[in-house]
């Protein structure tokens, strides 16, 4: 009989078992399920592999000290936060194609309603719009019985020309202090804001996704929405909520580039999606929806942003960093839905 | 006599190990040409591993098996299938959006001087397939999909007859069947015989193995505890060797309505779903089970689906403990005190890649809260309690419910409704593809549940279970109640239900009425 491992520990006290003990265990399993050639794990520790070899190759250029990984966790933070987001969608069963198309969408808002209206208002409604956009696909989803496949995919092309629109392409400055430090260059002590948006989101994430009814009922609906349905699962509201929640993190990303960037442009982003959807399939995701993991996705983020560094480094040109990370996605897919066939 | 080549089957001497455990003991299992051999046994007494090795799809740790007379190698999985062995499996294996004669030929075209398929002769083949089983009313140009599900299985026996004309396994064919479908069903199978195939015939209905079944063995346990003709046993006998003496009587008879005074949980008039309900109007005492028989497609599934919100009636109007009740859906049902036991256990009743206590806690997430996070030692608690007084056999409550037996399944499914201490159980066929003590079990833990002052609704085909459990039956045909017979009056038999549902002449086709 095989043995399962993936099983989930017993909580120690309530909530108290730590986001760093979770990532050890996990990380355990990973190791443990990759040595027996199961599931992305196999991926996650091929590109530990990768990462060693930089090491050595890159040794003395600085790759692998503490500097390097904090930019490289700077770096990631818009794909973790929006890999987060779609750890849930595709729990829930369904994919949000536009997700990184709403980023230069609400970077514009922003860029172009800050002067006028102030930080906070700004930011609301910037965050409103992904909200606002995650709505629309969710309700056609749901209401008209469409796959979101389709209907996030008519999306992307939709925001990709309205993010045209209000600037005719131009880019639009951003040089608010306040905003650049909270959303972009700041740190608090020796803490990089970035990094802390990256944790906030991983811990968030987490508790929802493992620690809340809500999450339960995320991954029920996506393992089998009918039983979920018969279960007393509001499927629908399930459906609509994880879109709303990964426009919205679309929409933070955007804000999370601008003020990087220090201003709007209409292809902020525009690369992100496939790095979105590898990094939570990396993570062990199941594209088949019903299992997520938020912790994987943040590593799958962290392990590709290495592996792209490492690239950078070694000074690959960026059509070389593209051909190799579409490799790494279409190994990744091909990994995890082999796992999932000898699970059968 | 023991000469390998006198039988469609012979499996001599099997065992099989799979790790530490033994599934097969020394098990030997011969079916003559010609002959229908019935096998029976509880969920996980061996009955699949058998049928897996006498496939070719799985070796035997020792033991020889041949198939027509040929001694499988098991060196390759078609091995058995070139040696003329057919099975049908519970799901059906045909495409429904291609046609009869495409489905037969799947994966085995006749193929022209080019490579193409030689659709003419494809055709012929199959008109002449049909007509030696005797099966009429299948248009071999039809699409599959639009057949009724007791077609689409005779054209799934064709298709495995085609190429197994030595051996053909039928495993639980008559579970999706109503009544008459299965007699059907099984002219067809004497006619497969007729032609000297020797068949197996897997089936929990008992009764149908002396129906239909030339010979019949038990296996309990992995072992072989009875095998005998069915002329030279009884079912008394089956019984006692498929429990192994252990035999649990369900006495006969509710515990009873309670009489009138007390008001009724539930009251339903002139409930109707367009199409398909038609003016349903009963009521249901604290305390009762009433039962509903019915043809498949009589709209017995969409009573229940209506009364849990599943779907939206038409018409009429619901009280539930006297108050209006008109669930916008499932959740709605749930909040207000109903639960379904669906008839579908893999598309309604369970995620099966998701672990037991996963499963069992859906229903109750929000109580299982503290603050506003889920409480993992609640839920854990609740469901280990519920576990154990439905006795569910499994490592743990952390295991995934796709390795549980279908009967340790469908507790899985019980487990959840009575976490949600329904005021009303709707139950559509909840003894279904589950063994004889599992049914016992769920038909007890009903009683129990109703005799608290709750009541319970109860689908089933089994004319016999309906009436060991019910206070009242309604018979339902063509969306409408036809007859109720009360328990204690003289037509309180199977020959009197069976003679409503036949009188209202119902639709003996599945699929009509019976959407998801």
């Amino acid at each position: 009989m095989k043995a399962r491992i993936s099983r989930r520990r017993a909580p120690a006290d309530g909530v108290s078992g730590t986001v760093s003990a979770e990532f050890s265990a996990w990380l355990r399993t990973a190791w443990i399920r990759a040595y027996r050639g199961q599931n992305s794990a196999v991926l996650i520790v091929a590109m530990l592999a990768t990462i060693a070899v930089f090491a050595v190759l890159l040794h003395g250029t600085g790759y692998l000290t503490v500097g390097n990984f904090v930019g490289i966790v700077r770096q990631t933070t818009v794909i973790s936060i929006m890999a987060v987001a779609t750890v849930f969608v595709i729990s829930a069963g369904e994919i949000d194609l536009s997700i990184a198309a709403v980023v230069p969408v609400a970077g514009y808002a922003l860029g172009l309603l800050l002067p006028r209206f102030g930080l906070i208002p700004a930011v609301a409604i910037a965050l409103a719009c992904g909200a606002a956009i995650g709505l629309v696909n969710g309700l056609i989803t749901v209401r008209l019985h469409m796959p979101s496949f389709v209907v996030t995919l008519g999306m992307l092309g939709l925001l990709q020309g309205v993010a045209q629109v209000p600037t005719n392409t131009l880019a639009v400055i951003v040089d608010d202090r306040t905003f650049t430090f909270i959303f972009g260059s700041g740190s608090l002590g020796p803490i990089p804001v970035l990094v802390l948006w990256t944790l906030g989101t991983l811990v968030l994430g987490y508790l929802v996704l493992v620690w809340t009814p809500a999450g339960k009922a995320v991954l029920a609906t996506g393992a089998n929405v009918n039983a979920a349905r018969f279960s007393g699962i509001r499927t629908d509201l399930v459906k609509v909520a994880v879109l709303v929640a990964s426009g919205t993190a679309g929409a933070l990303g955007g804000l999370l580039y601008v003020g990087q960037y220090h201003g709007a442009r209409y292809d902020l982003g525009s690369s992100d999606l496939l790095t979105v959807i590898a990094a939570a399939i990396i993570g062990g995701t199941a594209l088949s929806g019903g299992k997520g993991s938020v912790v994987g996705a943040v590593v799958g983020s962290l392990l590709l942003g290495a592996v792209n560094n490492g690239l950078i480094i070694l000074g690959l040109s960026v059509p070389q960093q593209l051909m190799f990370r579409g490799g790494i996605i279409i190994a990744a897919v091909v990994l995890s839905s082999r796992a999932r066939r000898r699970r059968r | 006599m023991s000469d390998d080549s006198d039988h469609a089957l012979d499996m001599t001497a099997i065992s099989k190990r799979f790790g530490p455990t033994l599934v097969l003991d020394d098990v030997t299992f011969r079916v003559r040409p010609g002959r229908i051999h019935g096998l029976v046994g509880h969920n996980g007494a061996g009955k699949s591993t058998l049928m897996k090795i006498a496939l070719g799809a799985v070796p035997p740790s020792t033991g020889t098996v041949s198939v027509g007379g040929r001694r499988l190698t098991f060196s390759r999985p078609a091995e058995a299938r070139t040696a003329g062995a057919g099975m049908v499996l519970q799901e059906l294996s045909l495409v429904p959006t291609l046609s009869v004669v495409d489905n037969i030929f799947l994966n085995a075209e006749r193929t022209g001087p080019f490579g193409t398929i030689a659709g003419r002769a494809e055709r012929r083949e199959a008109r002449s397939l049909l007509e030696e089983l005797g099966i009429t009313g299948v248009p071999p140009s039809a699409l599959v999909g639009d057949l009724s599900i007791a077609q689409q299985q005779m054209v799934e026996i064709a298709k495995a007859f085609r190429l197994g004309r030595r051996l053909l396994i039928l495993d639980e064919p008559t579970a999706p069947l109503s009544r008459q479908e299965v007699a059907r069903l099984f002219e067809l199978v004497r006619q497969a015989a007729a032609l000297g195939t020797g068949i197996v015939f897997i089936t929990h209905h008992l009764r149908e193995i002396f129906e239909v079944c030339d010979e019949v063995t038990v296996l309990r346990g992995g072992r072989e505890v009875l095998s005998a003709g069915t002329s030279e046993t009884s079912l008394d006998e089956v019984v006692a060797a498929l429990v192994g003496g252990s035999l649990r009587v369900i006495e006969a008879g509710g515990t009873g309505p309670s009489p009138s005074g007390r008001p009724p949980v539930l009251e339903v008039e002139g409930l109707t779903v367009r199409g398909k309900l038609e003016d349903i109007s009963f009521s249901l005492a604290p305390g009762e089970i009433v039962g509903v028989a019915g043809l498949a497609g009589s709209g017995r599934t969409t009573l229940l689906q209506a009364l849990f919100g599943a779907i939206r009636p038409d018409r009429g109007r619901v009280r539930l403990d006297g108050a209006r009740y008109r669930p916008r859906g499932p959740a709605g049902a749930i909040a207000r005190g109903a639960f379904l036991v669906p008839e579908d256990r893999h598309v309604h009743g369970v995620i099966l890649e998701h672990t037991i206590e996963q499963n069992v806690v859906l229903p109750v997430l929000r109580e299982l809260r503290r603050l506003c996070f889920f409480s993992a030692r609640a839920a854990g608690r609740a469901v280990e309690r519920i576990l154990a007084t439905l006795d569910v056999r499994a490592t743990g409550r952390h295991q995934v419910v796709q390795e549980l037996s279908g009967g340790n399944q469908q507790k899985v499914v019980f487990s959840k409704a009575l976490l949600s201490r329904p005021r009303v159980l709707l139950l559509d066929e909840p003894t279904f593809g589950v063994d004889v003590q599992t049914a016992a079990e769920v038909i007890r833990r009903v009683r129990q549940e109703v005799a608290t002052g709750r009541a319970a609704v109860w689908v089933s085909s089994d004319l016999t279970e309906l009436l060991q459990v019910s206070d009242r039956i309604l018979v339902l045909a063509d969306g409408g109640i036809r007859r109720v017979l009360r328990r204690g009056s003289v037509d309180f038999t199977e020959e009197a239900l069976l003679h409503a549902m036949q009188r209202a002449g119902g639709r003996s086709e599945r699929g009509q009425g019976e959407a998801t």
